[in-house]
């Protein structure tokens, strides 16, 4: 099972693959490096503006949350990225290299599915708080 | 080097396929979710502005809704492309390898719309942080 090796066309595949992962790793990074620096202007605006500032202090937590999980789906996506690439580097375990990159993607996929759980949730609650 | 139309793999492995599929199916739809809603919001913004929004931020921010609605639906399609042949991988036999690679290729396009997507996203934060927050305001 193990000794299966892959072609030279299909690693050029797993090895597009491991790049477009790579600089989604690295966008993720940026994002989350942007939503933090968004919260932290809202923890700013929370100590000018002091209690009558709560929605600032919602806001800036929201956003540490969500840098959080780009960070967490960014170190998911990146051990995906590096075991796609041990696939076309690396002989002997081709197999083994390509399923822990498919489990890692799963990973990285079910912190998604949460996260748009979580949105869908979040979006709900937000709209009922709207109407009362 | 193995016949690559030979291999077939193991039932662990199909389990860690499907369950890829699956993830990858419902992220797919939550793809189209998101589209839709910002579309949905940018032609909101676009008609009734909301009031609490500095009257210059307001059509800038609904047309970066407009515009970054296209990618998460273009990338839901083709993860679900991506999430049938990782299914097809599982579900059939003798042509697992084949099937995997088209699978490799589906995921491939599908993150260089979510590529596309984070840049136009990252680009779109820095202006929303530049607009609500000038410098020296």
């Amino acid at each position: 099972m193990s000794s299966h090796e892959f072609s030279a066309a299909e690693n050029l595949r797993f090895a597009a693959l491991a790049r477009r992962l790579r600089l989604t790793t690295w966008l993720l990074l940026a994002l989350a490096a942007l939503v933090a620096a968004l919260s932290a202007e809202a923890i700013h605006s929370l100590w000018w503006a002091g209690p009558a500032g709560a929605r600032f202090g919602i806001l800036a937590l929201a956003g540490l949350v969500l840098a959080m999980v780009l960070a967490v789906l960014a170190c998911w996506i990146h051990r995906a990225a590096r075991s796609f690439r041990a696939v076309v580097d690396t002989a002997g375990a081709d197999v083994t290299h390509a399923m822990t990159a498919v489990r890692a993607l799963g990973r990285s996929l079910r912190v998604l599915e949460a996260a748009a759980v979580a949105s869908l949730a979040l979006t709900a609650v937000a709209v009922v708080a709207h109407l009362r | 080097m193995a016949d690559a139309a030979s291999h077939e793999f193991n039932a662990a492995d199909d389990a860690t396929f499907l369950a890829l599929a699956g993830s990858a199916a419902r992220v797919g739809v939550a793809g189209y979710g998101l589209g839709f809603v910002l579309a949905a919001a940018g032609l909101l913004g676009l008609v009734q502005p909301p009031f609490h929004l500095p009257p210059h931020a307001a059509p800038v921010i609904a047309t970066l809704c407009l515009l970054g609605a296209v990618p998460p639906m273009f990338a839901g399609h083709q993860l679900r492309a991506g999430a049938r042949s990782l299914r097809a991988v599982a579900t059939t036999a003798g042509d697992d390898v084949a099937h995997l690679m088209a699978a490799v290729d589906g995921l491939q396009r599908a993150f260089t719309t979510l590529v596309a997507m984070l840049a136009i996203d990252a680009v779109g934060l820095a202006v929303v942080v530049a607009v609500m927050f000038p410098r020296g305001a």
